[in-house]
């Protein structure tokens, strides 16, 4: 019973390491200053937050005055993930934007993926956004 | 027929009944292109709008638009969608692209759109009769917005893979080329095994 055991869990650990994940290299010292903002995060679904979650999120302000967020988000997994996420703006009065563009988009992660999403505010007044994640609910 | 049989009888078709109603659910109202909509191997609403979107919020501060305005004494750029060709073999309605386009770049209060539809080539024409000039029937635009779609379709075994190519540019008066955007949406499918 125990070598059957053994051998199932062997084999199982042997199938899960075929898994392909992204190597990935950098260069070490950046050039690049990345103003890194506070957030504030309501978790609803833990099981998804343990697979894709924003890891951070940078800014800056277009020359026009347009407040642009780069949003890291990363699969923790050792395989393939695919989420939901949408963005909405809402301007200082804290009335949503709405915008005709833009929406929930599907995304594939490759695993342990990181991808960076560059969001831009539908217009110069916008500033506050929540960005929602979620499982494909189909 | 005793007792049982009869109750066994009766629960069949209880069950039956069961089945054939459970299969078929009313229509409801879903978010338009959101997570719960259907995705096909075509082009859905989801993709214009997603295209759409990352084509406005890369237009919104480009250069040629977010510095027009200081250039030139406040005046806000006049953009105008020309033509987006179809060249993939299905009907698109390239319209779901260039109206939201549009709409979300004239709502950020960075262009100005110029209006071709009926009551503007009546107005065109009105002023040009009154000028006493000729009549080209055409609004005078900043930029113009261009491109097309193209499709990419490949097969491997039951596996069906379409990519979908949105290219847009940005052209100006001088017929330079300002911007331009190339966003692919790939899908695949897998053919065979038992479907409803």
């Amino acid at each position: 019973m125990n070598k059957t055991l053994i051998a199932c869990s062997l084999i199982l650990i042997a199938m899960t390491g075929c898994r392909t994940a992204v190597n990935t290299v950098e260069n070490e010292d950046k050039i690049g200053v990345s103003n890194i903002i506070e957030d504030k995060r309501v978790i609803t679904d833990g099981t998804l937050a343990r697979r894709v979650s924003v890891t951070a999120i940078n800014e800056r302000k277009a020359p026009n005055g347009f407040r642009q967020i780069q949003v890291q988000l990363t699969n923790h997994k050792n395989t393939i993930q695919t989420i939901f996420y949408t963005v909405e703006w809402f301007d200082a009065d804290g009335m949503k934007v709405t915008t005709a563009s833009g929406g929930w988009t599907q995304q594939q992660f490759m695993a342990r993926e990181s991808l960076y999403i560059v969001l831009t505010a539908p217009t110069i007044n916008a500033n506050d956004f929540i960005i929602k994640l979620m499982e494909n609910p189909r | 027929m005793n007792t049982s049989q009869i109750l066994i009888a009766q629960s069949l078709l209880v069950a039956t009944v069961a089945l054939f109603t459970g299969c078929s659910t009313p229509p409801t109202r879903i978010q338009a292109g959101g997570p719960t909509a259907v995705t096909t191997m075509g082009v859905d609403l989801a993709d214009f709008k997603n295209t759409a979107g990352s084509m406005v919020k890369e237009l919104l501060v480009h250069p040629s638009i977010s510095t027009f305005s200081q250039q030139n004494g406040g005046k806000l750029p006049a953009l105008n969608i020309g033509k987006i060709l179809n060249k993939s073999d299905i009907n698109i309605d390239m319209a779901q692209i260039a109206g939201r386009i549009n709409e979300d770049l004239l709502n950020s209060g960075t262009v100005e759109l110029v209006a071709n539809d009926a009551g503007a080539r009546d107005a065109n024409a009105q002023d040009a009769f009154e000028s006493d000039r000729k009549n080209n029937n055409t609004g005078k635009a900043d930029f113009y917005l261009e491109g097309e779609i193209m499709v990419l379709a490949a097969k491997e075994g039951k596996v069906r893979e379409k990519t979908y190519t949105f290219q847009l540019r940005l052209n100006d008066r001088n017929r330079r080329i300002k911007w331009q955007r190339t966003i692919d949406v790939g899908k695949q499918s897998r053919a065979g095994g038992v479907s409803w």
